[in-house]
């Protein structure tokens, strides 16, 4: 019952570590980090190794991002495995072949037409469920099926192949030893370019979603959509945005993968949203809607790509990676929900004496 | 009324959750046929008493008994089977289920032989049907629960509870949602199941309640009972001093603002089936009393006013000049705050923080450069109308969750006065807080009112409408039955009105009132 002002603001280091939700995962990824290290010591922390879990990251945590925006405020979106095929062939095909009587065009405007394409359809996505009330799981099934359908049409199921001197691959394939021209470079000079984009683009939303009224109001849409209409926010914008930066976000990745496959592909990225959701869950975003945020996105990435890479070192078969990983997204969410529900109380009672 | 009587007895029970003794030390009793109100200040423990006694929460130390037998409560379950029913505000009711359904949910009768495996629907509708006539309520229980009223849906949990033989039955703030006609047919079926024996535990807000139906009264303060007595010997005024542990002089602050020229008009406002051609105005420095019997469209023609929801025609000027409000946001643009009337689902944001909460109307105001939050403007701000308002809280980054009901209330209002509004429209502001929160949200409501805010109050208590309109709007079936000046208003008048008895010819209405032309 004390009343606090502004100066309380300022905690001790430990209490902001106490309060800082993505603790757990962290700890988590720390942990499985070590432990394959510890099996693998030659292997794992090789600079090409992590330069293989890095792309990884930069891949779903991409997607994750975007499926966090959406999540909290309530959505979800299934369109973005999709979308990266359909992203990938239609920037692959109009650096290329052109389209119709239009020449092929250069690598620059073709990847920013493709990422105006994402945000276009992540705004048909949240014109749909905000001015029409679909469903978001419906209307983005129905892109997950038209998106891979146009990819595998304008293709005709044959891949886009890239010569493999073409400019356009460095964005997928190059790192900052390629980009600064270093020889070797050790750690740093692995760093892939898309894992720094990665980064780029996770500062850009985390300021979103922190610093701007934007981002407080994102959280508020999720979490109450009418008390925030009532508090004057207007929702269909708030979750318009959203839906589009998913689909922008998916564009990227998209456009990031083609050029790290060296083709535009139909078959690329399946059940990839699947995936997205999953890491935005392990990083602790409440499918309920109002809570998740960047970082906890990433370090779903994270866990997901450490463990897939770690269980491929250790020369696990591929079956039972699957089997692990499902196994690690269930623990995932039954200890989040435990935490928040208070069922740990059990814990408690079994370690404290009895009254 | 000697121990081998009573039904039920609570000896010494205690209960604490991480940092609060919710209970220390209850002692309640109840005999058969008794009525016993349990009053209290939010957080004084009633829910927390409730909770052990149905079996929701363990107590940490203490004794029950249950027709002078010592018992376990281990769960909801186990209350069931020992006669105990609590009938929560939320009701636990699957809406497209009939009446008789929910009765016998997971009981349903079945039929003989092979037929086991079949409900056996006409005797459930007919044993449905004998308990809520038991309980005098005029009801089909072959009708849907989700076209029964919220009353209606009540009775239904009562039959419910005594389906399963319930002896003791505790209604946690069964009133709140119930308009004034609908209350005394609550209390009739109370009555009713009093004379069979039953043993109700009434928990409220309202005192004029306790005194018409208890038998009773015990309250809890702090989690400890601080009195208890038979109806007989108490007065409302001993009971709120029991409950605030203090005097109240008046629960409402006399005031006097000065009422100056019109603020807000509004004219032929419409949705058909709902609400119909209502006009009037609203002056500066004035709070204007929205009364009405739940249902009489307040809640839809302040909720149209605002923006909230669409309507068919009506104008709506503000200083005179027409103003277009499509949404909450171009109300908001015009000056307009509003509280509305179910503060956890439309107020607030509960799992975000007190700060979030206060300050989401008005995120515009404490920007740089139009899009970088100011966070420590935005803190000054929230910590400004914590204070202003005495919003108990321990910091500004607790979530709204976990506040009282009255400190969830006063911060919905401090997230308005951030705006600063010329209107503020308040829909049963103190529905569900205790008495110190109420007193201070009516001394709040006076202050703005002298600061020339203009204040539309929707409330379902007279009391309070008397209390603290200049005027009084009455609404009935949608339309407004009159509006009456503070001095010639009484309870019995609004209430004629409210219920369509009287009915006040368009001439003496704009004699009435005063601020129109």
């Amino acid at each position: 019952m004390t009343k606090t002002g502004p100066s309380a603001e300022k905690s001790s280091f430990l209490a902001r570590l106490g309060r800082f939700r993505e603790i757990n995962v962290l700890v988590a990824l720390v942990l499985l980090g070590l432990y394959f290290y510890w099996r693998r010591p030659d292997i794992f922390v090789k600079p090409a190794n992590l330069a293989v879990i890095m792309r990884f990251i930069a891949t779903f945590g991409m997607l994750a991002i975007g499926e966090v925006l959406v999540i909290i405020t309530g959505g979800i979106d299934l369109s973005v495995g999709s979308m990266l095929a359909f992203t990938g062939v239609i920037t692959a095909w109009m650096m290329l072949k052109g389209v119709g009587s239009i020449p092929p065009i250069g690598v620059i405007p073709a990847i920013l037409i493709t990422l105006v394409v994402g945000a276009l359809v992540g705004i048909w996505h949240g014109t749909f469920v905000t001015k029409l009330k679909i469903p978001p799981f419906i209307i983005t099934l129905g892109t997950y099926l038209i998106a891979r359908g146009l990819a595998a049409n304008i293709t005709r199921g044959y891949p886009q192949v890239f010569d493999s001197g073409h400019p356009f691959l460095i964005l997928g394939q190059g790192d900052l030893a390629r980009l600064f021209g270093l020889q070797g470079g050790g750690l740093f000079g692995a760093i892939p370019i898309s894992f720094v984009i990665l980064l780029f683009i996770a500062t850009i939303i985390y300021v979103i979603l922190n610093h701007t009224p934007l981002g407080y109001r994102i959280y508020a849409v999720g979490g109450n959509l009418e008390a925030a209409r009532l508090s004057g926010v207007n929702v269909d914008r708030v979750r318009i945005f959203c839906y589009a930066t998913s689909g922008f976000l998916a564009a990227l990745t998209g456009v990031i993968l083609a050029s790290r496959l060296g083709q535009g592909t139909p078959v690329v990225g399946s059940a990839y949203e699947l995936w997205a959701i999953a890491a935005a869950v392990i990083g602790g975003t409440s499918l309920m809607g109002g809570e998740g945020t960047v970082l906890g996105a990433i370090l779903g990435a994270a866990i997901m790509g450490v463990m897939q890479n770690g269980m491929v070192v250790l020369n696990l078969s591929s079956y039972i990676q699957d089997v692990i990983l499902g196994m690690v997204l269930v623990i995932a969410v039954v200890y989040d929900t435990l935490r928040r529900g208070g069922g740990f109380d059990f814990l408690k009672k079994w370690f404290s004496k009895p009254a | 009324m000697s121990e081998q009587n009573l039904i039920l007895r609570v000896e010494g029970v205690s209960k604490a959750f991480p940092g609060v003794q919710a209970l220390s030390n209850v002692d309640l009793e109840l005999a058969p046929g008794e009525v016993l109100a349990l009053v209290g200040e939010n957080g004084a423990g009633k829910s927390t008493l409730m909770k052990i006694l149905s079996g929701a929460y363990r107590k940490d130390i203490g004794r029950i008994f249950v027709d002078g037998r010592e018992v376990e409560i281990t769960g909801p379950r186990h209350a069931q089977q020992l006669g105990i029913a609590i009938i929560y505000q939320e009701f636990n009711l699957a809406p497209n289920l009939s009446a008789a359904a929910n009765i016998f949910m997971a009981r349903e009768p079945r039929r003989s032989g092979l037929g086991r495996l079949f409900v056996d629907r006409r005797r459930m509708e007919q044993e449905a049907q004998k308990l809520l006539d038991r309980i005098g309520a005029r009801i089909s229980a072959s009708t849907l629960v989700r076209n029964l009223s919220v009353a209606e849906r009540q009775m239904v949990e009562i039959a419910k509870a005594l389906a399963v033989d319930a002896r003791i039955i505790i209604m946690d703030e069964p009133t709140s949602a119930l308009g004034e006609d609908e209350v005394e047919k609550l209390f009739e079926v109370i009555r009713t199941l009093k004379q069979q024996g039953i043993g109700v535990i009434f928990i409220t807000h309202r005192l004029e309640e306790v005194f018409r139906v208890a038998d009773r009264v015990v309250v809890l303060r702090d989690g400890a009972r601080v009195g208890g007595m038979p109806i007989q010997e108490a007065t409302p005024e001993k009971v709120i001093q029991l409950m605030v542990g203090r005097e109240v002089e008046d629960l409402f602050i006399s005031r006097r603002a000065e009422i100056g020229p019109p603020l807000l008009e509004v004219r032929g406002l419409t949705r058909r089936g709902v609400v119909e051609n209502v006009s009037f105005n609203l002056r500066r420095g004035e709070i204007l009393g929205f009364a009405g019997l739940v249902g009489a469209g307040r809640t839809e023609t302040v909720r149209m006013i605002f923006g909230a929801d669409p309507r068919d025609a009506g104008e709506i000027l503000i200083e005179g000049k027409p103003v277009s409000i499509g949404s909450p946001r171009d109300a908001l643009a015009a000056g307009i705050g509003f509280v509305p009337e179910d503060r956890s689902n439309h107020g607030l944001v509960l799992r975000l923080s007190v700060l979030e909460n206060i300050v989401l109307p008005s995120l515009d105001r404490h920007t740089r450069l139009r899009f970088w939050l100011d966070r420590m403007g935005l803190l000054k701000t929230a910590q400004e109308f914590v204070n202003k308002l005495n919003i108990r809280v321990a910091q500004l980054q607790q979530k709204a969750m976990f506040l009282s009901g009255g400190n969830q209330q006063k911060t919905v209002v401090a997230k308005w006065l951030a705006l600063r509004p010329r209107i503020l429209i308040m829909d049963e502001p103190t529905r569900g807080i205790d008495v110190g929160a109420k007193a201070e949200i009516h001394a709040l409501m006076s202050q703005l009112a002298r600061e020339g805010v203009g204040i539309i109050m929707v409330s379902s208590e007279l009391p309070e409408i008397l209390g603290m309109s200049d005027r009084i709007l009455v609404m009935s079936e949608g339309r407004v039955a009159a509006i009456l000046n503070r001095e010639e208003a009484t309870q019995e008048l609004i209430m004629a009105y409210a219920s369509g008895e009287k009915v006040e010819d368009q001439e003496i209405s704009m004699v009435s009132n005063p601020a129109t032309p």
